[in-house]
């Protein structure tokens, strides 16, 4: 009780500070700007000057507490600082971080870590402008050597595709947030969690029955040379559960379930979450007894949270700017901005700034990116046509500037990346009419059945930083749908396709709009992001069987008077 | 990446002497849990026409931990955590031939969600009969289905192969109830980072010293182990490592760095706070001393190996080879290169010499001391045999080898030497019979050295272990990972100076030892009376096959909780005729532009 009202006043707190944007000492901010300032004098005396600097110092403080069938299996408390620092010599227009030939990125090629260091958790500036000093050296002798290089590779390579400069001038910000406190009860949270992954205990037929729970506070403090001060500070609460069984076959079957908070209080009730569990133990007896699809092409419903996950994986990552700038990559959207690639009813934008929506919390929420640059809403599809992308502060072709998606988990050099994905459709229909025009599809194409993808797998990428057992992004649970409009549950298929034929087949939407939280994960490390979509109708996707091991179920029955099963 | 520089934490795992030692009681829910289901899983698990297992065994680490790491005064991380780990080892087939010792093609599912195939599973630390009992079913249920697919393997492979020797796979042992348990200290987290803070603290004095820091770990491992044979024992290895390292560049831009670790079984095992203090302000001295110091230069003749660098030599040169490992059955030709690297190349040399004549060594696992110092110890090993003291060489010639219950050519039983999935050192005790005082040792270097045409002799004192530096230094960890364990490895002399005639001493910096190969300890010339009592990570060579090819897992969640292995030495100074001493090649990096910020600021 305690604990909550504390954090409520925590939050009346930040939300002010936040309104007034209001200047407070900081000693973290403190001591990276005299850091930032006794290095850049230094190193003007030098052949090669640095017109760039920036300090990065992230913070992860975690409550976590895991569970499985009613007992605790882990609970810690844990805090710690990283740094990453970007050192750039040369000009806005070529520097150190210029890709090389044959499009791979010149940063990452050499000199991976020298800009990355343990920093002190205590406030005291003499250690952390120690450390500063120590990576800043390592890594401004890096961007010397690195810059020699690129610059004989640009000179012996044939003229790069994109021209644009490699680093954005952007304008100069200061916000200072105080430092958020915990608002959890480790041993409130191990009660609780024993309780939400007890009712798994009474089947012998779920072999893996999992929750965790994570608090963390995520604190940046950022500084560069262009005057850039920005210190943020977000606590998260996260919820996930999981279990899995598997069929006769040995087809294994997995259920996932996530919330996502700003606050404690914002999490479901115990009542909500046990029925959740409930509903997952169903399901899972349900997949057992379900048939196996074979594989089909045909008209679907994605729900909306499939659809959510769809998006940010299919299309989301495509957008992001530094894809558009390296070789490797595939370039997809690259050559069709102001191109129709959504039917014309569709528009996509990412929004950071908004905290909330569809009553549920946005796990994409941020005021400042990791780069200094405050967060904004993009419109990256506007009635099917795309407008831009997410800009970090590699410049593209066409697109100058960052617009505050430059993301990275702490310690890592940021790129561009997702936030808040929201999917709008200009003409929803009611979920009866958008099943009924499933039907006619089906019946115009004269299938046997269509389906109805309700869950996809997104949740799998999340568990995977805590069981290191995580292969594919899959849907969990998958009806066929008959043109009597009876429903069947099935199992055993992943969704496939390509993303221009895909969006192409986008026939229609509904009017339930549903959340997706989600860690996702690349080059940067892992951000949580949002994606928010309708229902959506597709004339044709195609699923192939997922793979499966081989492995029987277990060979003896459980050593315990087991539930039932249904 | 960063996830797995964590993971490379070593520390090290050693038991004290039973005192007061409790019985399992039979109420105890996990005694319980792992009793009910080893009598069901021996009698029960079988499928279809497949043969049941002959041997099961379950251990369950209860791990307990805490960390603080500090630099320059201020705290870089805390943490305690407490894990509980279950490993499941079964057999098929019989001792003479079973599923184990061999490399087969892998196999297996694809994939697979059941715990057991990992070898192991993370069990609830909530004291739960019917959760542990649970667990203890799904792992035992993986590690059968493995077992048998892998016995049908290796069956197969045999029909297209003959043996060149025919060795049991599993040496029968007698059965043993023990007991090896020591009450731990209390794991006191605001202790020890207060500790670390104000140890780090001293380094703010030695502005030339460009990183350090002071990392204490401190655990106790309890472990419940119990076999289908009748062995069970119940044992709690208490640890606790304190590491102060240092790193700096020399005026020439040559990195430079050293790591003192410390080991006990609890507080009171180190030296006072003020003779850490000591400890690291001497190490900070003698870093900023040898930034001036010149480089070494190429020297070949007669080395001394001083104290702990006599140790550390043993440690990463012969203590290796003294560890059995038998080269497992493969499935063909391509793994069959990889098994051959497996032997330990001493098996042949059994009954030769190794040493010489005035040198012999045993190890002792029950040694908990020597002369008062800590050096940890266990009365019981890993497959539940008792500890013992193992003669290994006699006047020079090599009696045996360290082993577990996986018999090797002319060792048909287990030494009791089994700590995770292979034989290790313990307590290696090497004694001399002509041993000289220290005086008369350098006497006798300069002799030698003389008789070489050398101007000057050379000592080592200090050889530094590379997982030992990797822990705090990544570009070290990069380094470490790359290091090849071939037949001479390179070693770095943290401390070495050059003797002259007239009895003066000259430090020498960033020297590399080379040309020392276990076959050349039998060469060595000369040893002192006094003894060095040394400890320092481990690699157990057989480490990585038997976990590939054992009866059980890999002990991965060993390795996961952070828990590595530590070897204790008690060894004379040694002198060499024949070894090599040169300075590093290739490019320097250049030292830093400015000064730390640090500089001139008092500790606080």
């Amino acid at each position: 009780m305690r604990t909550i009202a504390l954090s409520l006043l925590l939050c009346a707190c930040v939300a002010m500070a936040a309104a007034a944007q209001a200047r407070a000492t900081s000693p973290v901010l403190d001591a990276m700007r005299t850091e930032l300032t006794r290095s850049l004098t230094t190193f003007k005396g030098q052949p090669t000057a640095p017109y760039f600097l920036s300090y990065e110092i992230s913070e992860a403080h975690t409550v976590n507490v895991a569970g499985s069938f009613g007992a605790i299996t882990q609970s810690a408390e844990h805090r710690h600082r990283a740094l990453d620092v970007d050192l750039r010599v040369g000009d806005y227009r070529f520097d150190n971080t210029h890709p090389l030939r044959g499009g791979l990125p010149g940063r990452a090629f050499m000199g991976f870590g020298e800009g990355m260091a343990e920093i002190p958790v205590d406030d005291d500036p003499g250690a952390i402008r120690a450390a500063l000093w120590y990576a800043t050296d390592r890594k401004y002798k890096r961007a010397v050597e690195q810059l020699t290089w690129v610059k004989t590779n640009a000179a012996v390579g044939v003229a790069a595709e994109d021209t644009a400069p490699d680093f954005s001038a952007e304008q100069r910000e200061t916000f200072t947030e105080p430092v958020a406190r915990i608002g959890a009860d480790r041993r409130v949270w191990e009660e609780k969690i024993r309780r939400y992954t007890a009712p798994f205990a009474r089947y012998g037929d779920i072999y893996e029955a999992e929750a965790v729970f994570i608090a963390e506070v995520d604190s940046r403090w950022y500084v560069n040379s262009e005057g850039t001060e920005v210190q943020t500070s977000q606590p998260i609460y996260r919820l996930y559960v999981s279990a899995f069984s598997k069929a006769d076959d040995g087809m294994e079957l997995p259920r996932y379930e996530s919330f996502w908070a700003f606050t404690p209080e914002g999490l479901p009730s115990d009542r909500t979450v046990l029925a959740a569990v409930q509903k997952m133990i169903d399901d899972l007896h349900a997949l057992r007894r379900a048939p196996a699809l074979e594989p089909y092409t045909g008209p679907a419903i994605l729900s909306g949270r499939a659809s959510a996950v769809f998006f940010h994986e299919v299309f989301g990552h495509r957008v992001e700017g530094h894809r558009q700038k390296l070789g490797i990559e595939g370039q997809t959207f690259k050559k069709k901005v102001n191109e129709q690639v959504l039917p014309p009813g569709f528009s996509v934008y990412f929004d950071p700034t908004l905290r909330r929506l569809a009553g549920t919390d946005l796990a994409g929420f941020y005021r400042y990116d990791d780069e200094g640059v405050k967060a904004r809403r993009v419109a990256v599809v506007d009635h099917g046509t795309l407008k831009t992308f997410l800009m970090a502060r590699s410049p593209i072709e066409g697109f100058a500037s960052s617009n505050g998606h430059g993301r990275a988990q702490l310690g890592l050099p940021p790129v561009a990346r997702q936030s808040n994905l929201v999917v709008e459709t200009a003409e929803p229909h009611s979920q009866a009419e958008l099943k009924r025009m499933l039907i006619d599809e089906i019946k115009r194409e004269n299938k046997p059945y269509g389906l109805l993808f309700d869950d996809i797998e997104g949740g799998f990428t999340i568990t995977m930083r805590f069981i290191p057992n995580a292969f594919n992004v899959m849907p969990v649970m998958v009806y066929r749908v008959y043109p009597d409009g009876r429903e069947e549950l099935v199992r055993g298929v992943d969704f496939i396709g390509t993303p221009l034929t895909t969006f192409s087949k986008i026939v229609a939407a509904d009017d339930h709009v549903a959340v997706f939280n989600g860690m996702c994960g690349a080059e940067s490390g892992w951000v949580p992001v949002s994606a928010v979509s309708p229902a959506l109708l597709v004339s044709q996707v195609e699923v192939q069987k997922k793979l499966k091991s081989g492995e029987r179920p277990p060979i003896l029955p459980p050593p315990f008077g087991a539930a039932a099963t249904p | 990446m960063r996830r797995g520089l964590a993971l490379a934490a070593v520390a090290l795992c050693v038991a004290a002497v039973t005192a007061g030692a409790q019985k399992p009681t039979a109420q105890d829910p996990l005694d319980r849990a792992m009793r009910d289901e080893l009598a069901r899983s021996m009698t029960e698990l079988r499928l279809d026409t497949l043969p049941k297992p002959y041997f099961v065994a379950y251990r369950i680490d209860d791990i307990e931990t805490i960390e603080a790491t500090a630099s320059l005064g201020s705290l870089l991380s805390g943490s305690d955590a407490r894990t509980r780990h279950l490993r499941v080892e079964l057999r098929v087939g019989d001792y003479d031939f079973d599923n184990s010792n061999f490399m087969g093609m892998g196999g297996g599912p694809a994939f697979s969600m059941l715990a057991g195939l990992r070898g192991g599973a993370l069990l609830p630390l909530d004291d739960q009969y019917q959760e542990i009992r649970r667990q203890l079913w799904l792992a035992s249920d993986g590690a059968y289905k493995r077992a048998v697919e892998q016995l049908a393997q290796k069956r197969a492979a045999l029909q297209n192969q003959t043996r060149a020797e025919h060795l049991p796979d599993f040496s029968k042992e007698a059965p043993a109830v023990l007991t090896d348990v020591v009450p731990a200290p209390p794991l006191d987290r605001a202790a020890a980072e207060a500790l670390v803070r104000g140890l780090s603290a001293a380094f703010r004095a030695f502005p030339e010293v460009y990183s350090s820091g002071v990392s204490w770990s401190a655990g106790v491992v309890r472990t419940r182990y119990l076999n289908s044979e009748g062995s069970a024992f119940t044992r709690s290895s208490p640890w606790l490592v304190l590491r102060i390292h240092a790193a700096t560049q020399a005026v020439d831009g040559m990195p430079l760095g050293d790591v003192v670790t410390l080991y006990g079984g609890a507080p009171t095992d180190l030296p006072g706070r003020d003779h850490l203090a000591d400890s690291v302000r001497a190490l900070a001295t003698r870093l900023t001393r040898l930034r001036q110091t010149p480089v070494a230069e190429v020297y070949n003749g007669p080395v001394l190996f001083e104290g702990d660098a006599a140790a550390e030599l043993f440690n990463q040169v012969f203590a290796p080879r003294l560890v059995a490992a038998r080269r497992p059955m493969a499935a063909n030709p391509m793994m069959e290169q990889f098994a051959a690297r497996a032997e330990t190349p001493f098996l042949d040399q059994i009954g030769g010499r190794v040493l010489p004549t005035f040198l012999s060594a045993v190890d002792n696992p029950t040694l908990t001391t020597f002369e008062g110092r800590y050096i940890g110890g266990y009365r019981v090993d890993d497959d539940g045999v008792a500890a013992r003291e193992t003669r290994l060489v006699d006047h020079g010639i090599l009696k045996t080898l360290l082993s577990t219950r996986v018999p090797a050519r002319g060792i048909p039983h287990s030494s009791g030497n089994r700590w995770g999935a292979a034989a290790v050192v313990s307590n290696l005790v090497v004694s001399a019979d002509s041993g000289v005082t220290d005086q008369a040792l350098r006497a006798e270097l300069l002799k030698r050295a003389a008789a070489r045409g050398r101007p000057y002799a050379v000592i080592v004192r200090r050889i530094a272990n590379s997982a030992s530096l990797a822990m705090s230094d990544p570009m070290e960890f990069m380094a470490a990972m790359g290091d090849d364990e071939s037949d001479a490895p390179a070693l770095r002399a943290a401390l070495a100076v050059k003797l002259f005639p007239d009895g003066h001493e000259e430090p020498i910096r960033n020297a590399a030892v080379s040309g020392v190969t276990a076959a050349s300890f039998k060469d060595i010339v000369a040893a002192s009376r006094s003894r060095t009592v040394y400890t320092s990570p481990f690699r157990s060579p057989g480490g990585m096959f038997a976990g590939l090819t054992g009866g059980g897992g890999m002990s991965f969640q060993m390795a996961s909780a952070g828990l590595g292995y530590a070897a204790s030495y008690v060894v004379p100074s040694l002198l060499f005729e024949d070894v090599t001493v040169k300075g590093p090649n290739g490019d320097l990096p250049k030292p830093p532009l400015s000064g730390p910020p640090w500089a001139g600021s008092s500790p606080r």
